[in-house]
């Protein structure tokens, strides 16, 4: 499990790229980002904030690139002074940290609402956390084994049920395109941003790249395809639903497959299809950000045994996933977590680029 | 060796505890009850309820709604309920159970105080909800806990009945369960266009929440037989009930609703007074609106194209020209009829807008849209609203002179 | 406000109970991570405990290695050397293995001179026409001719005495010498003759056995119904032959060796030697070289001693029959491990993959081998999934079926007094029983007896009330489905894995079987063969492996060998 030798390819990259970012936030998004439309313009604000994205995450793949070998936390240390680096590499470590129990704590109150009413939450959430940590402590190959594996079964099926319920969908409930200006699309600009997060995997995954030069290609595809994934759910849940009717409901996309039954098909009823594939999302983008947080702990502080350290963050992550005392906390805790990826990944990685331009280190100084 | 044998006891014990403490959420599926229908009445206490306080065993509550609940499948011959509603001899394939109160979740787990199967909503095909109780609580009242609950799911339908609305979850013969050919009927909007598109619970509920006045299907009942026809008006913000809409509204309507499936017949009588009928196939419908001046006004245009379906003219006329233009303009003149009740009834009996102006005004006016949004109702009973309508007869049939 | 911010950061803080859950979540993987490695490290010593360890002593030394080099000899008459003494060579040898009753031994005199000659063999084992036409009919007839006749008086010759008898008397393709007791010894008593000839320092080992042995049929466990009616026997030296007879090139490269430490066998490695990865070669042969097992049965015990997991569920070797199916695999880069006595040959490494697919999938066309391919998928997903996913559906989610279906197995299911994974367990476990019963079963009444099992036990158990009738239909379309999977060790680790998926839907439902199934993907990306990653060539993306994965795509576009194989020659078409 050496990971000093482990090298991934492009799709590799992309692939650990989409799995990250299709998460929790599918089936929050229509909501949040209508919420604060108010126009049906929604998927306006989805393509832009996907543009917006690839721009910052380009920033962020040029940056790695210029220290190449090197995971974030080791080169930060070279461009400003250790303690400053300390501090941001805590500051990272700390955010995969709650990402993880964030995306634990969604898992299993939707879970604990459709599927299994009566199990307690900690049933639901160790079970998943041995099976993470089985798949982490095997290294990054195994991870992206099984991410491959994992990625094309969720986006066939998750793409048929989505297209589905077309027989639900009205165009009307997407007209007036710009009725009230550009005005509302920017306003949803920053409730998009919390499903965006995901690009700042390739500040860890770089370092592994068979081919870094090729992250720029990688990054844009990860990027795109999610974003066309958000896409179809956005528009299909708006169109079929209509804004008002998302309003009121918490898991809009999954009422939307709920909406819907096609007589004679074997399942009737393909909400058990979706949670499956959401699940095994949910627990794709667990398991690499156990994996990146554990990869900073070990850079960041030069520890030796990564298995120790993965071990270690378990009872942490499970803490952090149970502190939030309802559905509301757990969702402002994610709209925390947006505003901080946004400092953390878009504003950072380009004053730090640009530290290391004018201080000369990194990239052809390296 | 020792420690081997601790080891191995600690993971037997550990394994065989995840197997017996688990399973928390396992529920066997024959230990359950499923109920399909959902009926919500005026508060009328059944006789066993009466008993039962009379012995002492109510609880605070106020008699609101008479909840009835369809289970399937039902009871086997031999036990027979002596409440209302349950089909009287064989073994039925539905059982119709009522209880009264003031929540409804309330009501259900009152259920599990008298049957050994809890109850679940999985399966909840229909809701039907009585015109008498839906004019003194808003829909939104009525319906919170089943858009609430996560087992029922949001493409129940909604319906409304005219009198009680067990009597429509009554059916004579014990093998057609109610729930289940009243969501059968719902599938025939494409034929008939005097009933509408069927309205799931989430479809209803965004109506509500977009603070429009909407129309829901209306059940007839007599003598252990359900019809649909008409529909019930929805005022916007109390969604509360103020009317109905009858079969030949709801013709009238679905000339000026451009979503509605193409079906239905238009029957007239030629001049000579013999019955002549329409039968639409396909239908293009535009509302075009108008805003000059702040002043909103509306143009409908709608053309049919169709067949001549039955003509009980003797002698035999020839089909052809003249005739048949005799016989469109008849059927745009009957249609004309039609919809002019309804806009009467719509604009100056009952103020509210169900047919989906607000929407055309919506997308093409956005901005005229957001100042008349909050009180649309009003604002709609004023607004000048011209329709033409054009029939055309394109096929004379399989027999013709 | 300080009071107020530190309730709030207090109401914040978790009870304990989380604290100690929080606790148990560390522990547990810790403990099952310390537990499979101790397995592990006590699986490779041998012994659980740490006391006894075995002890390799410089004369322990491993088979394949033994009789090689002065001083390496194993077995009872180690060592001891044979002088070339005719008489006391022959008292030696009456003495030990000759005291056996099946080993006979027959004197004779060399025609033309005195030297005597005692020829040892087993009875059984000889080839009899061997021994009469080419040994002792050139010797005791023919005789030496005249001018040579001075020489074999003169015992000092002996090594002309030998070269001699080699290259110019006996008329024999197999030939050794020996001069130790101890490999005459074997030699004899596995059918070879042995000969002792008086001047002679040693003894020569002539001929090999010629056991009643089978004729090349059709395997049972692997029938096909279009490919070569051929299947390997238990002779080494036949299975080679089919080898080089059905996959004839030069580059076809068989190495032997010898493993057992008291019965030996030999083992050959094949393998074509300008398409395999030479370091996946050294690798086998060094695994195979390391086995320490004082018999090798069959090639079962092979495998498990060489492959990489013992732990897992999954095989790592592939065993087949077919050849076949074995030259395919050696087109590919893979490696084939034959073992004397046994008709199954090992291949590695082996890829998930393989385990469902069938040669009859490359002799038919594409695209109904594709379909036939998918089908078998398919059918495999449901062997593993099916009872698990009745289990949770029945017990934890009626809301996920059709509602008329659901109608109709609340009323079967009424007078069912079991919950549903009891019922799952008493139906799953019956059909093992029948199946394991059915393969000892007589032939005449083991069809019967399937029917009989199938039909009217399970009806019999409908009526009785114990299972409904729904059930019957998932087990049946399970065991049916098992059925087709082509490799059938493959089948034994789904029926296992099936128990595992039931057990976890009936904790956690849907849930549970997602998790289940999450584990077994991680554990097959986990498990790799010889290097291989196992579930290659499904990851990582290689687009041109995936033109034999799910899909049979049309010959001509099958140009490359496996990139997962790391071949040397990648070109198909050479």
């Amino acid at each position: 499990m050496n990971d000093s030798q482990v090298k991934i390819s492009t799709t590799q990259a992309v692939v650990i790229i989409v799995n990250y970012m299709l998460g929790a936030g599918i089936l929050t998004l229509p909501r949040t980002t209508s919420k604060a439309v108010g126009t049906p313009d929604v998927w306006i604000s989805i393509i832009l904030s996907g543009l917006i994205i690839t721009g910052v995450g380009i920033i962020l793949v040029t940056l790695c690139r210029r220290f190449p070998e090197k995971t974030v936390f080791q080169f930060t240390r070279e461009i400003t002074g250790r303690w400053i680096a300390y501090i941001l590499g805590c500051a990272n470590i700390l955010y995969f940290m709650v990402i993880a129990a964030f995306e634990i704590r969604v898992m299993a109150d939707v879970t604990g609402m459709y599927l299994l009413e009566r199990t307690p939450t900690w049933a639901i959430v160790m079970v998943f956390m041995w099976i993470g940590i089985y798949l982490i402590s095997g290294g990054l190959p195994v991870i992206v084994r099984v991410f491959e594996v994992i990625l094309p079964i969720t986006l066939v099926i998750f793409v048929m049920e989505i297209l589905l319920s077309n027989q639900l969908f009205e165009i009307g409930n997407l007209r007036p395109v710009l009725g009230e200006g550009i005005m509302p699309v920017v306003k949803g600009l920053k409730p998009s941003l919390l499903s965006y997060t995901g690009y700042e995997v390739m500040l860890v995954i770089t370092a592994y790249m068979q081919n870094p030069k090729k992250s720029n290609k990688a990054m844009t595809w990860g990027l795109g395809i999610s974003t066309s994934i958000y896409l179809i759910t956005v528009v299909m849940v708006v169109g079929s639903l209509s804004l008002d009717g998302i309003k009121t409901r918490t898991w809009p996309t999954l009422d939307l497959v709920r909406s819907f039954e096609i007589q004679g098909l074997i399942f009737e009823r393909f909400e058990s299809l979706l949670l499956v594939i959401w699940i095994l999302q949910i627990f794709s983008t667990f398991a690499i950000t156990h994996y990146c947080a554990s990869v900073g702990i070990r850079d960041l502080f030069k520890a030796k045994k990564m298995r120790t350290i993965m071990y270690c963050l378990l009872p942490f992550i499970y803490l952090a996933a149970m502190i939030p005392k309802n559905v509301y906390e757990t969702f402002a805790l994610g709209d925390m977590l947006g505003n901080v990826s946004v400092v953390l990944f878009a504003i950072l990685p380009l004053v730090l680029l640009l530290l290391s331009i004018i201080r000369k280190k990194g990239g052809k100084h390296a | 060796m020792t420690s081997l044998r601790l080891w191995l006891r600690m993971i037997c014990a550990l394994l065989i505890l995840s197997l017996i403490s688990g399973c928390w959420s396992s529920r066997e599926i024959e230990d359950l009850s499923l109920y399909v229908g959902l009926g919500i009445d005026v508060g009328q206490e059944t006789k066993f309820e009466k008993k039962i306080s009379a012995q002492g065993g109510g609880y605070p509550k106020e008699e609101i709604v008479t909840a009835t609940v369809q289970i399937a499948p039902g009871k086997s011959s031999g036990q027979q309920s002596d409440e209302g509603g349950s089909p009287s001899s064989g073994k039925s394939s539905y059982s119709n159970e009522q209880l009264t109160g003031d929540s409804l979740l309330q009501i259900f787990r009152q259920f599990s105080l008298r049957r050994d199967r809890p109850l679940i909503g999985h399966h909840l095909k229909v809701i039907v909800i009585s015109k008498d109780i839906a004019k003194k609580y808003g829909l939104k009242q009525l319906l919170d806990f089943v858009l609430r609950d996560n087992d029922i799911r949001p493409n129940c339908l909604v319906l409304i009945s005219h009198h009680r609305a067990l009597d429509v979850l009554t059916s004579k013969d014990p093998s057609r369960i109610p729930a289940f050919y009243l969501t059968g009927i719902t599938n025939n909007s494409y034929i008939s266009n005097k009933i509408l598109e069927p309205v799931s619970l989430a479809k209803l509920d965004a109506e509500m929440q977009s603070g429009s006045s909407f129309l829901l299907q209306n059940v007839l009942n007599a003598d252990g037989e359900d019809k649909f026809s008409g529909g019930s008006i929805f005022k916007a913000k109390t969604t509360k009930f103020i009317g109905e809409l009858s079969q030949t509204d709801l013709e009238a309507l679905s000339w000026i609703m451009p979503e509605e499936k193409a079906g239905g017949v238009i029957k007239t009588y030629s001049k000579e007074g013999f019955t002549v009928l329409y039968e639409i196939k396909k239908k293009t419908i535009k509302i075009i609106p108008k805003v000059s001046h702040g002043d909103i006004s509306f143009h409908v245009k709608a053309e049919s194209e169709g067949w001549l379906m039955e003509d009980w003219r003797a002698p035999e006329k020839e089909e052809k020209g003249a005739y048949l233009k005799e016989l469109e303009q008849d059927f745009a003149k009957i249609v004309d009829q039609q919809i002019d009740q309804m806009l009467y009834k719509l604009q100056h009996t009952y103020k509210a807008d169900v047919a989906g102006f607000r929407d055309s005004l919506r997308i093409h006016y956005p901005k005229t849209w957001k100042k008349v949004k909050d009180n649309w109702d009003e604002v709609f009973a004023t607004v000048p609203i011209t329709y033409e309508i054009k029939t055309n007869v394109v096929n004379p049939g399989s027999s013709t002179e | 406000m300080n009071g107020k911010m530190w309730s709030t950061i207090l109401s914040y803080v978790p009870k304990w109970t989380i604290w100690a859950q929080a606790l148990m979540v560390f522990v547990v993987p810790v403990i099952l991570y310390l537990t499979t490695n101790w397995f592990h490290t006590a699986i490779k010593r041998g012994s659980f405990s740490r006391k006894n360890k075995m002890n390799h002593s410089p004369k322990d030394i491993s088979p394949a290695e033994a009789g090689i080099g002065p001083g390496t000899e194993t077995g009872h008459y180690a060592n001891i050397k044979l002088t070339g003494i005719y008489t006391t060579d022959l008292i030696t040898v009456r003495e030990t293995f000759g005291k056996n009753a099946d080993v006979h031994i027959r004197e004779f005199i060399i025609r033309g001179t005195n030297t005597r000659v005692a020829v040892m063999y087993t009875e059984g084992l000889t080839d009899t026409d061997l021994i009469d036409k080419y040994l002792i009919e050139p010797l005791m007839i023919k005789g030496i001719p005249e001018l040579k006749q001075e020489s074999f008086l003169h015992p000092e010759q002996a090594d002309f005495l030998s070269t001699y008898l080699k290259t110019q008397i006996l008329p024999v393709s197999e030939i050794q010498e020996t001069q130790s007791l101890q490999e005459l010894a074997t030699g004899v008593l596995v059918g070879k003759n042995g000969l002792l000839v008086d001047g002679l320092p040693g003894a020569m080992l002539i001929g090999t056995s010629r056991l009643k042995t089978r004729g090349v049929d059709e395997p049972l466990s692997e029938g096909l119904l279009r490919g070569p009616r051929i299947g390997f026997t238990e002779e080494l030296s036949d299975n080679t032959g089919i080898l080089r007879r059905y996959g004839s090139d030069q580059s076809l490269f068989i190495e032997k060796f010898e493993v057992g430490s008291r019965i030996k066998k030999d083992v050959a490695i094949a393998y074509i030697q300008d398409i395999a990865d030479p370091k996946l070669v050294t690798e086998v042969m060094k695994r195979v070289k390391a086995i320490h097992m004082d018999a090798m049965l069959e090639s079962g015990y092979i495998e498990q001693l060489i492959e990489d997991d013992t732990l897992s569920p999954f095989q790592q070797v592939l065993n087949t029959e077919r050849p076949d199916r074995v030259i395919g695999a050696l087109l590919e880069g893979r490696v084939a491990i034959l073992l004397d006595g046994t008709p199954f040959v090992l291949v590695v490494p082996v890829t998930f993959s393989m385990l469902l697919q069938s040669p009859e999938d490359y002799y038919e066309r594409w695209i109904p081998s594709t379909f036939l391919r998918i089908l078998r998928f398919m059918a495999a997903m449901l062997a593993l999934l099916a009872p698990a996913l009745y289990i949770s559906f029945i017990s934890f989610h009626p809301g996920l079926i059709p509602t008329k279906l659901v109608l109709t197995i609340i009323e079967t299911r009424s007078g069912v007094p079991f919950p549903s994974l009891i019922e799952a367990l008493i139906m799953e476990l019956s059909i093992e029983i029948l199946r394991e019963a059915g393969i000892r079963l007589p032939k005449p009444i083991a069809p019967a007896m399937g029917i009989v099992g199938g039909l009217i036990i399970g009806q019999a158990a409908v009526q009785a009330g114990i299972i409904s009738q729904f059930l019957v239909i998932v087990v049946a379309v399970t065991a049916i489905s098992s059925f087709t999977i082509p490799v059938y060790s493959a089948g034994l680790t789904l029926r296992l894995l099936r128990f595992a998926a039931m057990f976890s839907a009936a904790v956690m439902g849907l849930y549970g079987v997602v998790m289940f199934f999450l584990l077994m993907c991680t554990h097959l990306a986990r498990l790799s063969s010889f290097g291989v990653p196992y579930i290659a060539p499904a990851v990582p993306y290689h687009l041109s492996d995936w033109k034999d994965f799910v899909i049979r795509a049309p010959l001509n576009m099958m140009r490359r060998r496996p990139d997962m194989m790391n071949t040397t020659d990648e070109d198909r078409k050479k």
